[in-house]
């Protein structure tokens, strides 16, 4: 009967399907090579680092910076096989930072930190808080991004107009290293009155402190504000109030959080206002605001 | 030359006054010329049946049925036909020398496979097609609309393929959601589905009041294929690479049963674009019991699950630095092509029919049908992180020429030349990253999904009055029951889980896309960011009656019944919440159609044909509901508040009214329709990000009460000049447009777009949309074909076409065309505004026209009487590169924006475009026994 002949050409062609069935199916798992590309690029620029006398060797942001200022203060291209070691403390999650990561050169008791000017977005997801990276120098430039403003930073290349530009999509592939260690960052305690220049970059921790009285109810960002908006800090040092400033983008995703009424802790990174003129402090995140306890006292 | 005598004496009937009613005449070979003996000839609608002597001669004297009638003469290895005839009481009806072909093999549908197989009715493209519609019709104009045009995306007087209605097996088959027929859910099964019926345009249909493009019922009871089997594989460039199909009927067995059985596969990599992976597989049964003469039951199932990756529309840019395969949607893992776009659809249907011939007259058809299953696309998500698109307008060159840093715009060249794909490797490189903190999943790849429930209950009832009058009628209901959710199908290396906010909400208590879980985190498989129901109640009938005289056939037909829909939030949307939730308003709507056409037979050769029609049409789920996946919204409808300068929602109304003259000879068959259509009142609605003077956000734009325009004439020829020689040809001359200027208004629930417009909606971005004499983007309006078939005694054959296109328009973004446009914030026109440069920019994009070459050949070979056979086509051949459509991009929506980017030399937000594929072959091989 024909039916059994139907049979066999349907077992024939479930067989035939089976062996020749090839296309791409929906498992994909976590590519196999991920990150392996970085990982060598990272070791060969290790094993040069501690292959002695080849040129390769560790600088710290002290040393770029004196170097910075001893250019009078004008952008420098490194042509050394410099290295830069440090751990991230910015992140862009929130929106508050843009194309800009700050590391400083200690998960713990940091002395300095350094901003490394990036063409790239969301860069909290690939250089994340407390990563450990490595930046090969050589072809890069030290300078500030926006001429005079006070933070010195790695660039991709220099501009006409005295400062320097972002590191290009490929500059950030070829010259920056994650390393896989991830460090818990131990913010530096500090009070606002000891803070300067050399905290900029850094990822610190102020107590006591809270939002002044007259802008109490209101949001991080002032809506009439365009791009940087600047919220008066106090904290209670002995008798007297010692302010500071904390400088919030209007791209800041937490823009129209209402200020926390309390007092207590805050974290974040020092760096210069958009002017150059004061020092700021940046968040990551309002996490980092625990004004949850009472406001500070003067002390009589 | 003495052959086509014949063939012109056989096609005049001739008609003697007798004693006695007798229908007699012969059948011969029509190449060869001798009589064919043992063929069977079939008058019918009746029980007559007679079979061919040695001298190929039949005669027919006794309880014959009077009136138009049409025989059937069949026999195995020959390709069948059909003949109209006038039989009268006491005359002699006398057909001599009927010609059969012998059957190297149906032409039609070996072109069927290359073109409905295709899937050219891609639901992105907005742009869609009823190949699959028109296929199987007779017509020389209609079959070069599903050939020869289709790949072009023509439409048969510009209008969309909801306006015609399929059914399998008297079951409605057009999806609720968009009154258009999902081609796939059928797909590789083109074997058991060639038993179709095409009532053209108006003219009546057998089983449904139908749409103003027509009807089509594909018959898949089993008892309707002959005995036969087929293994077919085929090999094409187009979507799929291969395709492997399996079928074996049974015909009407001694014990009363008869089977059907099919299997297919269809796949491949990559179709002509990059990465349009293609996996299908098919499965068709039908059995049905002759329970006596007068009852039969059929059951058939079919499942058809279908994998397909999409291909994506381009701005010119691209195109010049990518070419016409490019496709955006996929990136490089594991030295796989992964594509981020997939659609998968896998909706069994099933079917129960139950066949009754109450007496000779007439018969009740009653049918269930239920299909259940679940459609999706996926895409990915960047809550987390910056757009994955390679395409991102700051991706692209444009971008850092507009801003006239020319270093980088030629690092982003190369850089979009040599990679501009999807980089997977970041992607999970952030959700790992993310991992470490215990951060939401930075991108993950979901599914918007629809997983529809529909049970149809329908009786179809015919009737023959007396020999003149034929009564059809059946009353039909639907019930629809949809679920609509987003599902995540990947974490992308993600263990935290996806947190299911909307990040670009301002206000964290807004942010939750379901707040009654407010910091919930979603994992694979699991329904995040929308979740909704849609019942749909449809109650339809219809009544009709077909009345058929020597000189004139008419018939008028009227269809009634009420559609229902409600929606059900089962998320409270934290932008919504007070208008998400729970069920939504009931809405009903009224049907109601009535047609009426006539044929006029000035004389066997000359006709007039005449149809008419009205319809008033509930309008589909997806233009009823504004926002599903968020609120509550339908048209008119805004925040769960009628809008007091909107009109409520209401019925789509259709006219449509056609003239034809049929010309046939023996020689020359052709016919010249001219026709008028309006589509009154109906609504779209688009989604899109918005950037205007005092606007920004991702938006729903909503255009409320459009008219449209569809005027033009049809012309279809085709000669037999030779036995062996057929010439044809096919014009469509149309003209589609905007016939009105109606409302748009633009909703959003972006916080940005709130709090710059509190009462925003109606009031700042509502208005007029002036688009009236715009073009409808419908295809070519303009369509030319010229072709011959040549068909070789010795078993083989090919055919070729040159096609021309013309009239070919850009869909227009109809909120450019507001008086939103050139007004400032303050509601006085821009200061630089000059209407003449305006103008300028509002002019509707037409495309080049071009021309398609295809040609189709092929050959059989006879067997131990079974057959292999083989066919080839290449579609355009020449190769031409042409875009079959595009829209603009609305987020440029103000004159000084929109200004600003059409005088740059490359457009950062220019149109995007559809090209056709270049050369393509199709190849294909039988066996059948």
């Amino acid at each position: 009967m024909k039916i059994t002949i139907f049979i066999k050409l349907i077992l024939f062609f479930v067989a035939s399907t089976i062996l020749v069935s090839c296309v791409n199916d929906d498992d994909f798992n976590v590519p196999k090579n991920l990150g392996e590309q970085e990982n060598k690029a990272l070791q060969q620029l290790l094993d040069s680092l501690y292959t002695p006398n080849n040129g390769y060797n560790f600088v710290s942001i002290q040393n770029l910076k004196d170097r910075f200022d001893n250019n009078y203060s004008k952008p420098l291209k490194i042509q050394n096989n410099d290295v830069l070691k440090g751990y991230v403390t910015s992140s862009d999650a929130k929106g508050n930072f843009y194309k800009e990561i700050f590391i400083q050169d200690n998960s713990t008791a940091p002395k300095m930190g350094i901003k490394i000017a990036l063409n790239a977005l969301s860069t909290y997801n690939q250089f994340n808080i407390g990563r450990e990276v490595y930046i090969h120098l050589k072809g890069l430039y030290v300078g500030e991004t926006k001429y005079r403003d006070n933070t010195v930073a790695i660039g991709g290349k220099m501009n006409e107009k005295g400062g320097i530009e972002t590191l290009s999509t490929k500059q950030i592939k070829d010259f920056v290293f994650r390393s896989q260690f991830n460090k818990t960052l131990e913010p530096l305690g500090v009070r606002f009155s000891e803070i300067t220049k050399s905290h900029v970059g850094l990822y610190v921790k102020f107590e006591n402190a809270e939002f002044t009285e007259d802008i109490l109810g209101e949001e991080y960002v002032n809506p009439y504000d365009d791009y940087d908006s600047k919220r008066i800090l106090q904290s209670c040092e002995g008798d007297k109030y010692v302010n500071f400033i904390l400088e919030t983008s209007t791209f800041a995703s937490f823009r129209n959080e209402k200020l926390p009424q309390g007092g207590g802790s805050i974290t974040g990174i020092i760096n210069y206002d958009y002017e150059g003129e004061n020092l700021v402090l940046v968040l990551n995140s309002t996490a980092d605001v625990n004004f949850n306890t009472v406001r500070c006292k003067l002390s009589e | 030359m003495r052959i086509f005598f014949f063939i012109l004496f056989v096609l005049n009937t001739i008609s003697v006054l007798h004693s006695q009613t007798i229908l007699k005449g012969s059948v011969v070979d029509a190449l060869t010329n001798n009589p064919i003996q043992g063929v069977t000839v079939l008058v019918e609608g009746s029980k007559q049946t007679e079979k061919t002597d040695e001298n190929g001669a039949f005669l027919f004297s006794e309880n014959l049925p009077f009136g138009e009638q049409i025989i059937r003469v069949e026999k195995e290895g020959y390709q069948f036909k059909r003949y109209p005839i006038v039989i009268e009481e006491n005359r002699i009806v006398d057909i001599e020398r009927i010609p059969l072909d012998l059957l190297v093999d149906d032409l039609a549908n070996l072109f069927t496979i290359t073109l409905t197989d295709d899937e050219l009715n891609d639901d992105d493209s907005g742009v869609d097609n009823i190949s699959g519609l028109l296929s199987s019709s007779k017509d020389v104009f209609e079959r070069t609309a599903a050939f020869e045009f289709s790949s072009s995306f023509f439409r048969v007087r510009g209008l969309d393929s909801d306006n015609g209605l399929v059914l399998i097996n008297g079951i409605e088959m057009n999806k609720m959601h968009n009154g258009r027929p999902q081609w796939s859910n059928w797909g590789g099964l083109n074997d058991v589905l060639r038993n179709q019926e095409l009532s053209r345009g108006l003219t009546p249909s057998l089983y449904h009041f139908g749409g103003v493009l027509g009807t089509t019922n594909i018959n898949v009871r089993a008892s309707s294929y002959k005995k036969e089997g087929r293994v077919t594989y085929s090999s094409s460039n187009r979507s799929y690479t291969n395709r492997l199909m399996v079928n074996y009927t049974s015909g009407l067995l001694d014990n009363g049963w008869s089977y059907a059985f099919m299997a297919g596969k269809r796949w491949g990599n990559e179709g002509y674009q990059d990465a349009t992976l293609y996996d299908s597989n098919s499965f068709f049964a039908s059995i049905e019991k002759k329970i006596n003469n007068n009852h039969s039951l059929n059951f058939t199932s079919i499942y058809a699950p279908n994998r397909r990756g999409k291909s994506s529309p381009s701005t010119q840019e691209v195109f010049d630095l990518k070419g016409i395969k490019y496709n955006e949607y996929w990136g490089w893992q594991d030295g796989q092509k992964r594509n981020a776009r997939i659609k998968e659809i896998r909706e069994p249907i099933f079917m129960l029919n139950h066949y009754w011939s109450i007496g000779n007259k007439s018969s009740l058809n009653t049918n269930i049908g239920y299909q259940l299953g679940e459609s999706g696309s996926s895409r990915l998500d960047y809550a987390g992180g910056k757009n994955p698109s390679p395409v991102y307008y700051k991706n692209l060159p444009s971008y850092y020429l507009y801003n006239n840093d020319y270093s980088q715009a030629y690092t982003a060249e190369q850089n979009f030349i040599n990679n501009g794909q999807i980089d997977w490797d970041r992607i999970y490189d952030a959700n790992i990253t993310n991992n470490k903190l215990g951060k939401s999943a930075a991108y993950v790849l979901y599914e918007d999904r629809n997983d529809d429930k529909q049970l149809t209950v329908n009786s179809i009832f015919t009737t023959e009055i007396n020999d003149n009058i034929i009564v059809n009628s059946s009353i039909n209901y639907k019930k629809l029951e949809s679920e609509n959710y987003g599902k995540l199908k990947d974490l992308l290396g993600s263990t935290v889980g996806y947190l299911d906010v909307d990040t670009f909400t301002k206000y964290s208590e807004n942010a939750p896309n379901n707040t009654v879980t407010p910091n919930r985190y979603a994992f694979e498989y699991e329904r995040f960011k929308y979740n909704y129901n849609v019942y749909a109640n449809v109650l339809n009938g219809y009544l009709q009656g077909v009345f058929k005289y020597r000189k004139v056939d008419f018939y008028i037909a009227v269809s009634g019944g009420t559609t229902n829909y409600q929606r059900e939030g089962l998320y409270k949307n934290g932008r919504n919440q007070d208008n998400s939730f729970g069920k939504g308003d009931r809405l009903a709507f009224t049907n109601f159609g009535s047609k009426v056409g006539a044929t006029y037979k000035i004389s066997g050769k000359h006709l007039i044909d005449v149809n008419t029609g009205y319809m008033q049409r509930a309008p589909f789920i997806r233009n009823t509901y504004t926002n599903s996946r968020e609120n509550h919204d339908y048209v008119g409808v805004i925040d769960g508040v009628k809008a007091p300068n909107i009109d409520e929602i209401s019925e789509e109304l259709v006219t449509s009214l056609d003239v034809s003259y049929i010309f046939r000879s023996p020689i020359v068959k052709s016919r010249l329709t001219g026709f008028y259509t309006t589509v009154k009142n109906s609504n779209e609605t688009s989604f899109f990000f918005i950037q205007a003077n005092n606007f920004l956000g991702f938006s729903q734009e909503v255009l409320v009460g459009a008219n449209r325009l569809n005027v033009g004439a049809e012309l279809g020829v085709e000669a037999q000049v030779l036995p062996t020689l057929k010439l044809k040809g096919a014009a469509s001359i149309g003209q589609y447009t905007y016939s009105n200027n109606p409302y748009l208004y633009v909703t959003s629930s972006s916080d940005e777009a709130i709090e710059d417009n509190p009462d925003f909606g109606v009031a700042q971005i509502g208005g007029i949309s002036y688009l009236k004499d715009y073009r409808v983007a419908a295809g070519p309006q303009k369509a030319y074909s010229i072709g011959f078939e040549y068909r070789d005694p010795s078993f083989w054959w090919f055919g070729a076409t040159a096609n021309f296109f013309d009239d070919i328009y850009l869909d227009i973004s109809p909120i450019t065309r507001t008086d939103n446009f050139y007004l400032d914030k303050d509601g006085i026109p821009y200061n630089d505004y000059k209407p003449e440069v305006a103008r300028e920019l509002l002019k509707q994009e037409k495309f080049d026209n071009y021309m398609v070459v295809n040609l189709v050949g092929g050959k059989s070979w006879r067997v131990n009487k079974k057959y292999i056979g083989f066919f080839a086509s290449a579609g355009n051949l020449l190769n031409e590169k042409y875009k079959t459509g595009g829209f603009e991009q609305g987020r440029k929506a103000d004159y000084r924006s929109l200004k600003d980017d059409a005088s740059l030399s490359k457009r950062l937000f220019g149109p995007r475009y559809w090209y056709a594929r270049g050369a393509n072959y199709f190849l294909n091989i039988y066996y059948k026994f």
